[in-house]
């Protein structure tokens, strides 16, 4: 469609009016400007007709480019490139360039130059980069706090980043106090007057700080002389800080600080710095957070450890490979090495033996693999595993098992805590051992109890059978027959009240009494009545010395040692063979008693016991002697124990190494010999005088008391003074004793102590009672190792103080006498 | 001629000691305490013979009792050897609070005899 050509003209020139040209003579002079020129650039066509253009460009570039542009011109060619023009206002204007040369073939030379305005493209282009550059910063921030510097370094290389990028001149963090009344200047860059790490600032109502802290994003100022919101604390006005940036570290309920930017101009801040800053002070709160993250977790580890340590429980962690890659202190001590030397190791090869460990890894891999199997106890025994530390020890250990799994919900390695209870089983066994030991005494009790009471009736029945004999007898002088059956029963009756006696004196219950004994008389009742345990074939002979002085020796104990020796002599022989028994004195130098090793040298009362059996083995005696001192139960060990109970010591040996050896001379038999400490001489019992003016009523009246912290002594003690009328109350513990008689001292009338007792020993709890009670009479009774001595007695006005063994007859003398 | 209680719950040892003692002295028998009470007030008796062990009483309650209400009675004490529980013997006890002597069942005439001749004619 053809336009008439004056619409024509008019569209062309509204189209070169929308664009930014303009037509450039041969001198480069402004021949004519586009519209849009002239609005970008504030020239009016006044203005700009007849200027050259060229002459226009910008101060900054004017001296490189002038010369090239006219001469690429001049040569024809078109110019491209960036034009930096100067407006009206003497300010730069951005524009892409193109200056063609009109090609005409004689007639005057045109160029016509088009410019596209760049400015926005530029602006956004600049955005970009600093975009782009803070991004970068974020990013080397980011990396720099990763690494794990303290917290102030990170600080300064923030401060110094963001003051060269954002041209501010100084920067300031502050560390803002728990209570959020102070600021403790932390770092500061390129501030004169401030001095970091010292200075402490007041947050006042209306300052900068506390309007921070009440916004959740950064706070810029561009002009902080005609501030309002808040007033400016002086260190900055110090610093001549003219506008500012500040941002706040961390949560606003839990403020670490801030960053304070400042610029000694005054200056605007876009948004773009204040995301910036924003970001910024987050990756410092993170990287404070981590710190204390960091921190607590590290004090949590410790603290962990610490209970591992403490705790009275080996611990140690296996991995998959069942090596050591965690042990607690314990598990180092029980196990014998430092806990440092023990990761690595490969458990079940360093401790456990041979024939344990197959097992213990087969129960390890189903650990690991089954999903059933948590908590439960590896142990190999019953209750404990056999390990065997560095030192060749074995030690039971009672294990328990825990899987720990890693976060694809794999066992990644078993925790294993354990107990070790060596000791305890140890002192199971010896417990098991000792009830067994209590129940046969308390059997033995019984049936001397028994004994006891058939005795007495015995007794009450052959009364009647001599009284009557003897009568009959008398009656019977004439009957020559009659007489000599009589005599018979009479003969009968009086061998059975031997016997009887004999077995009473066996069965003494006085426990406490360790009297002065003559062992011939004793030994023989005994012999006697042990004789029907021998069979037939084993022929006993004695060989007694009446005349030996008496010892101090419990009578039942030392029948339970005789026991023991001929049973185990019995059993030597295998039933045939000869038993030689002899008690005499013999006297003893540079010999040691065979199981504690006492010197002996000396006179001792010595009961021997000879066989002519086998000899024993060096092998024999090595076990023989090594199980009697350890606590097994064989009868030499009890009798051991029982003669060494007894001041006495033992010497064991095939033959016989005593001095007096007129009974065995054969070369083949073992030998036991007990040595008893003959004792000085004896103590002059207290006459059993009657007192004639006795209260009787009163004594019968009476309350004793009696302490002792023995209990089998005290029940003991208890029962004598009830079987003879008094009250009696027993008390096994001192204290409570003295509860007692402080709650009514006037109950009781006589007090009866032991001395040697946990807490109160007798004589100071004497001496407490006697403050209540000055007048209360007290025994006390002590053993012959109390540091205690008579005159001390005296000294606390104790009544009567007798020595041990005290039998009952001495103690209830005492008694009596006192309660007149 | 002195007059002797026997206090004893076994009828034999009764029989037999009235049997033994009875040609010199006069003796009165007695089962129980409480009979022996009995006879004491009826009668003066210079010599009680006492078994420790009777059913009903304490032997030394017993014992410490006569000497309290007739306090110039002599005290034979027998015993077969431990109490009723067969634990202790409570003879020397008896000497302790005021028997004269003792004398430990069983026993022939000639001891029973000897004693009763010691104790009656050397104890006052």
């Amino acid at each position: 469609m053809s336009l008439n050509k004056k619409t024509e003209l008019a569209l062309l020139k509204q189209a070169l009016d929308y664009s930014i040209t303009c037509i450039l003579d041969e001198n480069f002079s402004v021949y004519y400007a586009s519209e849009k020129f002239c609005t970008l650039t504030e020239y009016s066509n006044n203005d700009i007709i007849g200027k050259n253009l060229l002459k226009l460009i910008y101060k900054t570039q004017i001296d490189t480019i002038y010369n090239f542009i006219a001469n690429t011109l001049m040569d024809n060619e078109i110019w491209k490139g960036e034009f930096h023009l100067t407006n009206k206002n003497n300010d730069v204007i951005y524009l892409d360039a193109t200056i063609r040369p009109v090609l005409n073939d004689n007639s005057p030379r045109h160029f016509i130059a088009s410019f596209t305005d760049t400015y926005n493209r530029r602006k956004l282009i600049d955005r970009l980069k600093q975009r782009a550059h803070q991004q970068g910063l974020i990013a080397i921030l980011g990396q720099l706090s990763l690494n794990n510097i303290p917290i102030n370094e990170l600080l300064d290389q923030t401060l110094a980043v963001i003051c060269g990028s954002f041209e501010m001149n100084s920067g300031v963090a502050f560390e803002i106090s728990v209570d959020g009344r102070t600021a403790l200047i932390r770092t500061a860059y390129n501030t004169p007057s401030i001095n970091p790490g010292s200075t402490l600032i007041e947050i006042e109502q209306n300052s900068l700080f506390s309007y921070v802290l009440q916004k959740d994003n950064p706070v810029v100022c561009e002009k902080l002389e005609t501030e309002e919101r808040f007033s400016i604390p002086t260190l900055l006005l110090k610093e001549n800080a003219k506008s500012a940036m500040c941002a706040l570290i961390g949560d606003r309920n839990y403020p670490f600080g801030m960053i304070t930017f400042f610029s000694n101009n005054n200056r605007k801040f876009d948004l773009d710095e204040i995301h910036f800053i924003q970001s910024v002070s987050n990756i410092i709160a993170e990287a404070i957070n981590r710190k204390n993250m960091e921190k607590a977790l590290r004090h949590e580890q410790q603290l962990s450890r610490k209970y591992l340590d403490v705790a009275e429980v080996i611990f140690i962690v296996l991995d998959r490979k069942q090596k050591i890659i965690l042990a607690n202190r314990h598990a180092a001590s029980v196990l014998g090495y430092s806990q440092d030397d023990l990761n690595g190791i490969s458990f079940f090869d360093v401790f456990l033996s041979e024939e344990d460990k197959g097992n213990a890894r087969s129960d390890f891999y189903k650990l690991l693999n089954d999903q059933n199997t948590d908590n439960i106890s590896l142990n190999i025994y019953e209750n404990a595993s056999p390990v065997i530390n560095k030192n060749r020890q074995t030690r039971y250990i009672n294990w328990k098992n825990s899987k720990i799994y890693d976060d694809n919900n794999n066992v990644s390695s078993v925790l294993y805590s354990g107990e070790d209870v060596t000791d305890l089983l140890a002192y199971e066994r010896e417990q098991k051992h000792l009830e067994k030991q209590l129940n046969q005494a308390q059997k033995m009790e019984a049936v001397g109890m028994l004994a006891g009471g058939i005795a007495h009736d015995f007794n009450n029945i052959l009364a009647s059978i001599l009284g009557f004999s003897d009568l009959a007898l008398e009656t019977s002088k004439n009957n020559e027959k009659l007489t000599g059956y009589l005599n018979h029963i009479k003969d009968s009756g009086l061998k059975a009240r031997d016997i009887i006696a004999q077995m009473q004196s066996i069965n003494l219950q006085d426990d406490i009494a360790n009297k002065a004994i003559l062992l011939p008389s004793l030994l023989k009742g005994t012999l006697q009545m042990l004789r029907s345990a021998l069979p037939s074939s084993i022929k006993m002979d004695l060989n007694i010395n009446n005349n030996i002085p008496a010892v101090h020796i419990n009578a039942s104990k030392f029948n339970q040692i005789v026991m023991h020796l001929l049973t185990s002599t019995r059993n030597s022989l295998k039933g045939k063979g000869h038993i030689y028994i002899d008690l005499s004195v013999i006297n003893f130098s540079h010999k040691t008693c065979t199981t504690c090793n006492h010197e002996l040298n000396n006179d001792f009362v010595v009961f021997g016991i000879h066989d002519d059996g086998p000899n024993f083995s060096d092998a024999d005696l090595t076990t023989l002697l090594d199980s009697i001192n350890t606590s097994n139960s064989s009868s030499l060990t009890l009798v051991s124990k029982l003669v060494h109970e007894n001041h006495g010591h033992l010497l064991i040996s095939n033959n016989i190494l005593g001095n007096d050896s007129n009974v065995n001379n054969s070369s083949s038999g073992k030998s036991v010999q007990l040595l008893f400490e003959i004792p000085e001489a004896p103590t002059v019992k207290k006459s059993l005088a009657t007192n004639k003016n006795l209260n009787l009523e009163a004594i019968k009246n009476s309350h004793i008391m009696v302490v002792d912290d023995e209990n089998s002594v005290a029940t003991y003690m208890g029962e004598l003074f009830k079987g003879a009328g008094f009250k009696a109350s027993v008390f096994c513990d001192s204290p409570e004793a003295l509860e007692q008689f402080t709650n009514a001292p006037n109950h009781y009338d006589l007090i009866v102590t032991d001395q040697t007792m946990p807490v109160f020993t007798g004589d100071v709890l004497a001496e407490k009672m006697l403050q209540i009670r000055p007048d209360l009479p007290i025994i006390i009774c002590s053993g012959h190792n109390d540091i205690f001595n008579k005159k001390t007695a005296e000294d606390i006005n104790v009544r009567a103080f007798l020595k041990k063994p005290i039998d009952s007859a001495e103690l209830l003398h005492a008694v009596m006498n006192l309660l007149v | 001629m002195s007059n002797i209680l026997v206090v004893d719950d076994d009828v034999s040892i009764l029989v037999f000691i009235k049997e033994a003692l009875g040609e010199d002295h006069q003796v009165f028998t007695a089962e129980t305490v409480a009979e022996a009470e009995k006879m004491t007030s009826t009668h003066a008796i210079d010599l009680l013979i006492a078994d420790l062990v009777i059913p009903e009483k304490n032997g030394i309650d017993m014992i410490m009792e006569f000497k309290q209400n007739q306090p110039d009675i002599k005290i034979l004490a027998i015993s077969g050897g431990g109490g009723i529980t067969g634990r202790f013997d409570y003879l020397p006890i008896a000497q302790l609070i005021g028997a004269e002597k003792t004398l430990k069942k069983p026993f022939t005439i000639a001891e029973l005899r000897n004693i009763v001749k010691i104790i009656l004619e050397t104890c006052h």
